[in-house]
């Protein structure tokens, strides 16, 4: 198996308190990992040193490559009625490490947005202005765009919160084929799994520890 | 009215400011940073003190002071992080203490029009500074608009998605400094913030996009700015005031207009 993240005893303190405490962890390319994180656990934390928008107070979160990340945020993102972004505009941004600094985008890149756009079952709502969407309809677009440059690192917050049962599982469906297929590594972190048959590893994060719990007892 | 070279001049300085004061505005509002734009135009008043008190140019003790403020406020921002709106207010505190301050030191000169502006005594020097900074706005975004598009967006993401974040925000706060302390020279320390939030905020009701809503907001920015100019000529009104007064009430008709749109679509639905 090859390695693809690596947390090396990596403690967090926020002031005073910490956060998270000697953790260690290898993520593996093709993992479908699910990490179970109530509230107050510090998931976010972990998460914002697995993305790198914090630096560990020690220890070291390694990666083996320069990935390109698909980040799903929690829906508190916030968008509100003013919000003038259209759903092509957004996934135009997915694909900003593909067209590059000072570079205007293509027609393939045109095309790729369209593809990922019917791949999610969405295409009608392209010209729409995010602002204007339901909350499950503008978390779709948010997976689309994390998506859209087919990224070999998925990293999901809470993704699937505001979608109804049916697009849920469509949804899963696609990211175990993206998963297989394409060997997509993808990081699910949730408060609760209603179903666990398709992470390949689970973790819990509790008392400043991420543990790794057999799928069976889980 | 146009065959006063003073008029002639204020119209040029006026259509190069309108179109590109909404370029800042824009990204400035939809980052919640509105104010920042308040505080510089008032710490441009110091600079301008500064330059008179030191006998150089007063525009460029304003672009002076507005850089330093601009990154002073990056600098407590990041030191507050939960608290970072107080940035601003400390930075437009020290500048309106310092403007006050100074401003009587200055002996014989009008500090009232560095309130208000003077677009309609342009010196052809200001006007030359005008259409530098117009271009170098449209360069940037030329150059960064894809970038500006997405740190203005979604700071995180953009990060994830290998923009250089440091690079287009140090470049637009230049940049935003810049215009903002010759604006407030032009049209007014009072006035500035508001010729970038109304036309945003009046574009941001009928935009569908972000692409749009950035052309909307320059093509009101320059109908507010136009016809400011052309009623306070010919009715003898202050013109920075006039300019401003039109954009609020195009923004009160535009509300009213949105209303009744939005009003309409659902009867629509609804039969």
């Amino acid at each position: 198996m090859k390695k693809f993240i690596e947390f090396s005893n990596v403690t967090f303190n926020y002031e005073s308190l910490t956060i998270l405490e000697k953790i260690n962890l290898i993520i593996n390319e093709g993992d479908f990992i699910g990490i179970i994180g109530p509230n107050g656990s510090g998931k976010t934390t972990f998460l914002k040193l697995l993305l790198k928008e914090l630096v560990p107070t020690s220890g070291e979160v390694k990666y083996y490559d320069d990935y390109e990340i698909g980040y799903v945020e929690q829906l508190s993102l916030n968008i509100e009625s003013a919000f003038p972004y259209s759903v092509k505009e957004i996934l135009m941004m997915g694909l900003y490490s593909k067209i590059g600094i000072f570079r205007l985008p293509k027609k393939s890149h045109h095309e790729l947005i369209d593809k990922t756009l019917n791949l999610i079952g969405i295409r009608e709502l392209k010209s729409k202005r995010i602002s204007e969407l339901s909350g499950g309809q503008q978390q779709k677009v948010m997976i689309a765009k994390a998506l859209v440059a087919s990224p070999s690192l998925l990293v999901l917050d809470e993704a699937f919160s505001g979608l109804d049962e049916e697009s849920e599982k469509n949804l899963i469906n696609l990211l175990q084929k993206l998963n297989k297929d394409h060997k997509m590594t993808i990081l699910f972190v949730s408060h609760h799994f209603d179903d666990k048959s398709y992470l390949n590893r689970i973790f819990t994060l509790s008392d400043r520890n991420i543990i790794e719990i057999e799928k069976e007892k889980a | 009215m146009l065959g006063y070279e003073l008029i002639r001049r204020a119209f040029l300085v006026g259509i190069f400011l309108a179109l590109s004061l909404p370029l800042i505005g824009v990204p400035l509002v939809l980052r919640r940073l509105s104010s920042t734009g308040d505080a510089l135009s008032h710490v441009s008043l110091s600079g301008v003190a500064i330059g008179l008190l030191l006998g150089i140019d007063p525009i460029i003790g304003a672009i002076g002071a507005c850089i330093i403020a601009s990154f002073s406020i990056e600098g407590i921002r990041k030191r507050f992080h939960r608290y970072s709106d107080i940035a601003v207010a400390i930075i437009m505190s020290a500048g309106i203490g310092l403007a006050s301050i100074l401003s009587g030191l200055v002996k014989n000169v009008n500090f009232e029009s560095f309130l208000f502006g003077s677009i309609l005594t342009i010196s052809k020097n200001e006007l030359y500074i005008v259409i530098t900074i117009f271009i170098l706005v449209v360069l940037f975004y030329l150059l960064f608009y894809k970038e500006l598009m997405y740190i203005t967006f979604n700071e995180t993401q953009a990060r994830i998605s290998k923009v250089p974040i440091n690079l287009v925000n140090f470049i637009y706060l230049i940049i935003s400094a810049l215009t903002i302390a010759v604006s407030s020279k032009i049209i007014g320390a009072l006035i500035v913030s508001s010729l970038m939030v109304l036309p945003t905020a009046c574009s941001l009701l009928f935009g569908k996009n972000y692409k749009q809503t950035i052309i909307y907001a320059s093509l009101f920015a320059l109908f507010f700015m136009i016809s400011g100019i052309v009623i306070s000529y010919y009715q003898g009104l202050k013109t920075s005031g006039t300019v401003v007064l039109i954009g609020v009430i195009s923004l009160i008709i535009s509300l009213i207009i949105k209303y009744l749109i939005s009003n309409l679509k659902q009867k629509n639905l609804h039969h």
